[in-house]
């Protein structure tokens, strides 16, 4: 909200200057009206009308502001101007930065108020102009020299020359409506021609990226000349095959000779006249075959343009059509190795780089394309683009299913490829109905035993805790134990021994009668001098036994 | 020999270890050949010539934020690419006074640059039609080209001296680096 209030003000107050002229003034000139810039090359108009005509000897001035400056400055070629438009072009407006003009009408004293134009960059609002062209005639082409728009000095497009495209529209003078559309370099060749015709043609410069058409040139005119009797090569193609490159055309003639030329293809962005930069291929001079094999090394990777030129006797053909080519010597694409193999319904893929895969540039990521049939139909099923290994569900089975695949470089604007790899078939497995399951089951199997084993074993041990097994000591111990005086020494002063009398007394199921009870007392304690003077184990039958009835306990003590 | 060499060296390894395994395209493996020509461009470069160059060095202004900016959209930074591009192709290609230098490194470094420029034509020419990627990038246009003016205008200036290429081309090497990093911006 108070962001608001002070925008609100700063218009206010920026916008106070502008109107205290117009209503302090009272003046009768009027400003001008429909103010436009235009802006062609390096040439820049100011265009306006005038709002009053009635009114006589009214001049316009304009000022200019740059965008981070605080004063206005008078336009030059703009002062005091009588008519409704100005040539304001100058080095002294930067045509990159913004700038804000304004301009009002003056007789003698009296002023109109300013009226501003929209504030722009020139560079922006700037129109391509028509590019200026020069032709040359040969039998079945046209050679077309171009000159960028604006002049030498262009302040406008000095950062933007060889940024330039051209197109071009021809036609026949004969026939006006058949044109053809292409688009060349600022020095190129028209082929394709008809010799002995009169063509005609318009050239308008552009910028790529971002888009901006320029005007047509005006039409020029030229006249191809007559044939010439040896045609000069034709279909002029790059072959590469492993890592030899060559050169292939086709011609008309037998009995000729041939040489080859090349050219960086950047040289063709530059303008201005590269002929003098082609260069011969070594080993292709003179040429009798219509093959070049471009020496090794001698092509790194790049774009080139070539060109042949046929010689029979002493007469020389005219060059071929140049041709632009992107040769790639380094990077040659070796198929990839494929394996496949048939997994539960589906089918596993693996792809793998050949060994001897030096020659690819490491520089460029690989895509594989596969191509799947089944080996019954040999119709194409499936078409895969891939990077990695891959699994193809959902196959019939007991099918043959077969598959090739080749490596491809993945490029926008130039598609190298590999040959395709070998076939490799592989028969799925019949359906097995609950592999899953099987599977699942025996991991569960294998997981469970261990287990199982072990809680048995621990459960064991429990038992033995609780129930331990009746163990009778060795006979030599035997011996020992039988003894008194070693039974009063093993049991001296154990606590375990009055436990044990109480436990007695308890299990005792039935109540004695009193007689009994004193009797049992004094039994007790015969019994537990007796007994404590065993050891546990030794005894443990004759306590289990002795707690069932103490008649009997005491017969056996006793 | 030892000081450009090295140098040489640290630019590689700091071009390399932005490389990141991921996903990489070939604007941003063919950004690395150029750099790599521009590189060697640098190292044939006699040291005496250097210390003597260095009073005239400049400030060229290189546009830091438009280059290098902190978050960048794909358009802005194809924009910055395609025009920086541009623009030392327009510098190194057009002018004829390069004849000291050595021609054919020239001409690799251009063969290179030429190679990428028309990639990332083609890729944005692709993107152009869809409009969204063009707006609001004109501006970090102009400032690239005022940056190179800047340099054009310093070479005439300095008559075209070798010391003015010298310092250009140390210039230039700088803006690869950013540029670079652009193109690995492009590639994720």
């Amino acid at each position: 909200m108070l962001a608001l209030l002070d925008a609100a003000a700063l218009m206010l107050v920026a916008g106070a200057p502008w109107v205290s002229p117009a209503a302090a003034g009272g003046n009768t000139l009027q400003s001008p009206e429909n103010v436009e810039v235009h802006i062609i090359d390096d040439t820049f108009t100011l265009k306006w009308s005038r709002s009053d005509d009635s009114v006589g000897n009214v001049t316009f001035s304009a000022e200019y502001q740059m965008s981070g400056m605080d004063n206005w400055i008078n336009l030059p070629g703009c002062q005091s101007i009588t008519g409704t438009r100005c040539d304001f072009s100058s080095d002294e407006l930067d045509v990159f930065e913004q700038v804000t003009l304004r301009i009002r009408a003056e007789k003698g004293n009296e002023t109109s108020p300013w009226q501003e134009v929209e504030s722009f960059v020139p560079f922006q609002k700037a129109q391509i102009g028509p590019p200026k062209v020069h032709l040359e005639a040969e039998d079945k082409a046209i050679v077309i020299s171009i000159l960028p728009p604006g002049t030498k000095e262009s302040l406008m497009w000095a950062m933007d020359s060889s940024s330039f495209k051209y197109r071009l529209v021809i036609w026949t003078n004969s026939s006006g409506a058949d044109k053809r559309i292409e688009t060349v370099y600022p020095r190129s060749k028209i082929y394709k021609l008809s010799p002995e015709t009169t063509y005609c043609l318009q050239v308008k410069a552009y910028l790529r990226v971002p888009r901006k058409n320029g005007m047509y040139s005006p039409v020029y005119c030229i006249s191809t000349t007559v044939e010439s009797k040896l045609p000069p090569p034709e279909n002029l193609k790059v072959d590469s095959k492993k890592s030899i490159c060559s050169l292939k055309w086709d011609t008309a003639d037998e009995n000729t000779t041939f040489q080859v030329q090349w050219l960086h293809a950047y040289l063709k962005k530059i303008p201005g006249n590269h002929s003098d930069k082609w260069k011969t291929i070594p080993g292709c001079e003179t040429l009798e075959t219509t093959q070049c094999v471009f020496p090794p090394n001698v092509f790194p990777k790049g774009i080139y343009f070539f060109r042949v030129q046929a010689s029979k006797g002493n007469s020389t053909s005219r060059w071929s059509e140049e041709k632009e080519f992107y040769i790639d010597t380094q990077t040659v694409v070796l198929p990839p190795v494929i394996r496949m193999k048939s997994i539960n319904g589906s089918l596993n893929v693996y792809i793998g780089a050949p060994k001897e895969n030096k020659s690819v540039n490491p520089n460029y990521p690989l895509t594989y394309e596969a191509h799947l049939w089944k080996n019954t139909s040999n119709a194409q099923i499936k078409t895969i683009q891939t990077k990695t290994d891959f699994i193809i569900p959902n196959v019939e089975p007991r099918t043959v299913y077969c598959i090739k695949a080749r490596a491809l470089i993945e490029d926008e604007k130039w598609n190298t490829s590999s040959v395709f790899s070998e076939i490799v078939c592989e028969e799925t497995k019949p359906e097995t109905i609950p592999v899953k399951w099987l599977i699942a089951g025996i991991c569960i199997a294998l997981f469970c035993t261990p287990c199982v084993f072990y809680s048995l074993k621990g459960l064991l041990r429990c038992i033995n805790y609780v129930v331990p097994p009746s163990r009778k000591p060795p006979p030599c111990i035997q011996e020992y134990l039988s003894e008194h005086s070693l039974k009063n020494l093993l049991l001296l002063a154990s606590e375990e021994q009055t436990e044990r009398c109480f436990i007695i007394e308890r299990v005792n199921p039935l109540p004695p009668t009193e007689e009994e009870t004193n009797q049992m007392d004094e039994d007790h304690k015969k019994y537990n001098s007796q007994t404590s003077r065993d050891s546990g184990n030794y005894s443990n039958e004759d306590e289990n036994s002795g707690s069932s009835t103490s008649g009997e306990l005491q017969q056996a003590i006793v | 020999m030892i000081s450009k060499h090295f140098l040489a060296f640290v630019f590689l390894l700091l071009a390399s270890f932005t490389i990141v395994s991921r996903e990489l395209k070939p604007v941003h493996f063919q950004q690395r050949r150029v750099n790599r020509e521009s590189l060697k461009l640098l190292g044939t470069l006699p040291t005496s010539l250097i210390r003597q160059c260095l009073p005239h060095r400049e400030n060229f202004l290189l546009p830091q934020k438009a280059i290098n900016p902190p978050r960048c959209s794909r358009g802005h930074a194809a924009a910055v690419l395609h025009e920086m591009l541009q623009q030392i192709f327009n510098l190194f290609g057009a002018d004829q006074s390069l004849s000291s230098w050595d021609e054919s490194l020239v001409e690799k470094f251009l063969v290179e640059l030429h190679q990428q420029l028309e990639r990332v034509e083609t890729v944005m020419g692709l993107e152009a039609d869809q409009k969204s990627h063009t707006l609001g990038t004109e501006n970090i246009r102009l400032q690239v080209k005022m940056y190179f003016r800047r340099i054009h205008n310093y070479l005439e200036n300095q008559k075209y001296s070798s010391c003015a290429w010298l310092l250009v081309r140390v210039e230039i090497n700088r803006c690869l680096f950013f540029v670079f990093r652009l193109t690995e911006k492009l590639s994720n």
